[in-house]
């Protein structure tokens, strides 16, 4: 930075145009004055000459006398070697005033000049300076007074050759000294100013230039006692506290610096990811074109088939809605979060309350504590299997309800998409079954005792009359009767047992058995009643530690019984064969006959009710029971935790049931 | 000869068993129902008494606690008759201290006989009581 106008120049025009200034103005003053002085000088010379001439005149009558007149100048002249013009103007023609006398030849009847006509008229003294150089000369005109009266002028004229060139020598003089002055003076203050102030201040001026160009360490040394030092301290201080600032920002900025990096580095990452995404972008938009193409021409066909579509689904829908109105038990659909969506009419009927919507916290409530309705949802959707109640009780009404997750593929059940819920008003089936039920015990009981007496009596007769009856036809026809009394007790035997079977009524006592005893002990029996002696009974022979079975003895002999018998009634000619094994943790009875077998389409029924395995329902043999033996069995068998099951047959082969029971769990081993 | 009481109510049956066991040479008297069974009881002191358990005025199982209530009659054997299906009576009579419980329509009555006869046998050893 240079300063447009220097100070040092300032200060120094300031200080020194005023001296100049004054300098030149005192010059000129003394300059003037000194003319003046000379002026004044002449001009008392110049009145003495006027005055000795004007004594020398005497009389007026003198004035008009040029030859004294001529004497009296010559003689002055003679003097005052300097004086250059002397003169008397008269009034002369017309009155005018014109030169009378004068020194210099030929001047004489001139008019005069300004300067004497105005001495004339003003009656006073009027000085001039004529010419220039060695030619300038004083002219003094001066009224020359008789008796009162201005009758004309004098003229001096003093030439101021001589003590011009003295005069000029003193005004050099002077103003030589006065320069020489000053200029002594201008470079005392110059030095001076310089020194105190300029100096400095430069100093001050560079030390704020080397801190504005960044220099911050950059110290003034300026030790003056004055303002400047202070200035230069405070200078100095300021410096260095914006040097230690400016480090300390320095290092801020070190530090925003490389942060400020880091997040270029990531916005430069983020905006080559958003290029990327970009031309992606791009790319998807041209296939959305052509693919929007596409779209619009499928949509209109999908609308056409959405029409058609919605019409079936609102058909389907209708007759949906008619068909669960017309289910007997009241229908429950729920959707996955156990919330209801549809229910039919036969729920407000059975449950006795008319309502327009049905939550399952309803139906909880109505039903009571008998079951846990949530908890049957959430089991159905984790399990997926069916829960049922078969029977609960609901005021005077007894209901059933089955619970059952709904699937959108029937095959492959995975998600399930809803549950169902089914209540049924079993009250009329439920009283019909236990009067079923109660008429087969009681009936089985009543029928029982004349049974009883027809079997007894029938039988006592033929064993103590033997003699009192020869007859043979009345022996045969007493026969019959005794076993007609005894098929009769066995079938009211085998009713009343499905009926404790199925109302759960029969007790299971179970203990430890040794099969293999109790197999010998059945086939004793057999033999022992001499039934159909020309087929075979026998046990394979005992392995060695076989368990005991846990079971009821009485129930087990009943099963082992009804299948041995069975075995019987089916074979013709060979026999049966019984084995006891031990499979895991049971005990198994094989029962194996040689008998008819039974065909493959027939075996399904097995273990039913009321089946024999025959093919139509007249071709039954009447005489080989009711059919329910092998049902009973299976009752009994399960009841006991056991298992009967047929395990192979072949028709004309002949067959082999299973029966099997968990070994007990005591050490013991039996056989 | 042993003496038979057949506390039973109903008459085909009380026929019936009277014969089984008179064919076998036994002594037989019969009761219609439970009090009269408990009189005849305490009267002619059988060898052996058959209880049926469902009976008018008293019936079998509560009979048979009188019968084991009472010092006198406590000795003599009882076998219960029934044609109740249920196996709770016949252990409650087992606890009353029935000698046997057999139901009616699976015995043919000889068997019955046999086995009043070896209850006796049995308890002849023992001495019976009553004779």
């Amino acid at each position: 930075m240079e300063a447009k106008h220097s100070l040092a120049v300032r200060v120094l025009r300031v200080v020194l145009l005023p001296i100049m200034v004054g300098a030149l103005v005192l010059l000129l003053v003394s300059f003037f004055m000194m003319r003046r002085a000379f002026e004044r000088s002449y001009q008392s010379r110049a009145e003495s000459i006027v005055k000795t001439l004007d004594s020398a005149i005497g009389s007026t009558s003198d004035l008009q006398n040029k030859e004294i007149l001529t004497q009296q100048i010559l003689k002055l002249i003679y003097a005052n070697p300097d004086i250059e013009l002397i003169q008397i103007n008269l009034p002369g023609k017309g009155e005018k005033l014109q030169t009378f006398v004068s020194n210099e030849a030929g001047r004489e009847g001139q008019v005069v000049e300004d300067y004497n006509q105005q001495a004339w008229k003003e009656h006073k003294l009027v000085s001039t300076n004529l010419g220039v150089g060695t030619q300038a000369r004083y002219i003094m005109a001066l009224p020359i007074e008789v008796s009162g009266k201005v009758v004309g002028t004098y003229e001096i004229g003093l030439s101021y050759k001589e003590s011009y060139r003295a005069f000029i020598l003193q005004v050099l003089y002077f103003v030589g000294g006065t320069v020489l002055t000053l200029l002594v003076v201008s470079l005392a203050i110059s030095y001076l100013t310089r020194r105190i102030v300029i100096t400095p201040i430069r100093q001050l001026v560079l030390g704020a230039q080397k801190i504005g160009e960044g220099e911050l360490t950059y110290q003034v040394e300026l030790k003056t006692g004055d303002e400047l030092g202070v200035l230069a301290q405070a200078m100095n201080l300021a410096s260095q506290k914006l040097h230690e600032s400016y480090l300390g920002l320095e290092q801020k900025i070190t530090e925003r610096t490389s942060e400020l990096k880091e997040k270029l580095n990531l916005i430069e990452q983020q905006k080559n990811n958003l290029e990327k995404s970009k031309s992606a972008m791009i790319n998807l938009l041209e296939d959305e074109k052509e693919l929007e193409k596409e779209l619009s021409q499928e949509k209109e066909s999908v609308e056409i088939k959405v029409k058609e579509r919605t019409r079936e689904l609102q058909t389907e829908r209708a007759r949906f809605l008619a068909s669960i109105e017309g289910i007997v038990r009241a229908y429950i659909l729920l959707d996955t979060r156990g919330k209801v969506i549809l229910t039919n009419r036969r729920l407000g009927e059975i449950l006795g309350e008319e309502k327009g919507e049905w939550s399952i916290s309803l139906i909880q409530e109505k039903l009571g504590g008998e079951v846990d309705l949530h908890a049957a949802i959430q089991g159905c959707l984790k399990r997926g299997d069916l829960f049922e109640r078969k029977e609960m009780s609901y005021g005077a009404k007894f209901l059933d309800l089955y619970v059952t997750p709904i699937y959108l593929d029937q095959v492959d059940k995975r998600d399930p998409m809803g549950v169902l819920m089914l209540i049924g008003d079993i009250t009329e089936a439920k009283i019909l079954q236990r009067s079923r039920d109660e008429f087969f015990s009681i009936a089985s009981h009543e029928l029982r005792t004349p049974l009883t007496a027809i079997r007894g009596n029938a039988e006592m007769i033929l064993d103590n009359y033997q003699a009192k009856i020869q007859d043979q036809e009345v022996k045969e026809m007493l026969g019959d009767i005794h076993e007609g009394s005894v098929r009769l007790i066995e079938i009211v035997n085998d009713f009343l047992n499905v009926s404790r079977l199925e109302m759960g009524k029969m007790e299971f006592k179970l203990e430890p058995i040794k099969m293999g005893e109790l197999v010998e002990s059945v086939i004793k029996e057999f033999q022992v009643t001499g039934s159909r002696q020309k087929l075979s009974l026998e046990q394979a022979p005992l392995k060695a530690g076989i368990g005991m079975a846990l079971g009821d003895r009485d129930r087990l002999k009943q099963v082992l019984i009804n299948l041995i018998g069975n075995a019987f009634k089916f074979t013709q000619e060979g026999g049966i064969k019984l084995e006891v094994e031990q499979q895991a943790k049971e005990v198994v009875v094989w029962v194996s006959d040689t008998g008819e077998g039974i065909a493959k389409a027939l075996q399904g029924l097995l273990f039913h009710k009321f089946q024999q395995a025959g093919s139509s329902l007249y071709t039954r043999d009447t005489s080989k029971g009711t059919g329910l033996g092998l049902y009973i069995s299976k009752l009994m068998m399960e009841g006991m935790g056991g298992k009967i099951w047929l395990e192979k047959s072949e028709a004309g082969k002949g067959s082999t049931f299973a029966i099997s029971l968990p070994i007990s769990k005591s050490e013991e081993k039996g056989v | 000869m042993a003496k038979i009481l057949i506390i039973e109510d109903d008459p085909l049956m009380q026929r019936m068993y009277q014969k089984a066991f008179a064919f076998d040479g036994y002594e037989v008297s019969v009761a219609g129902d439970g009090v009269e069974g408990l009189e005849k009881v305490r009267s002619e002191k059988p060898t052996i008494i058959l209880l049926d358990v469902m009976m008018p005025k008293q019936n079998g199982l509560d009979t048979l606690a009188k019968i084991k209530a009472d010092p006198d009659l406590k000795g003599t054997p009882v076998i219960m008759l029934t044609n109740l299906a249920g196996s709770a009576d016949a252990e409650k009579a087992l606890k009353l201290g029935a000698v046997k419980y057999i139901i009616k329509s699976e015995q043919e009555p000889k068997q019955v006989v046999a086995m009043v006869k070896e209850i006796l046998s049995g308890y002849t050893r023992d001495a019976v009581p009553g004779k």
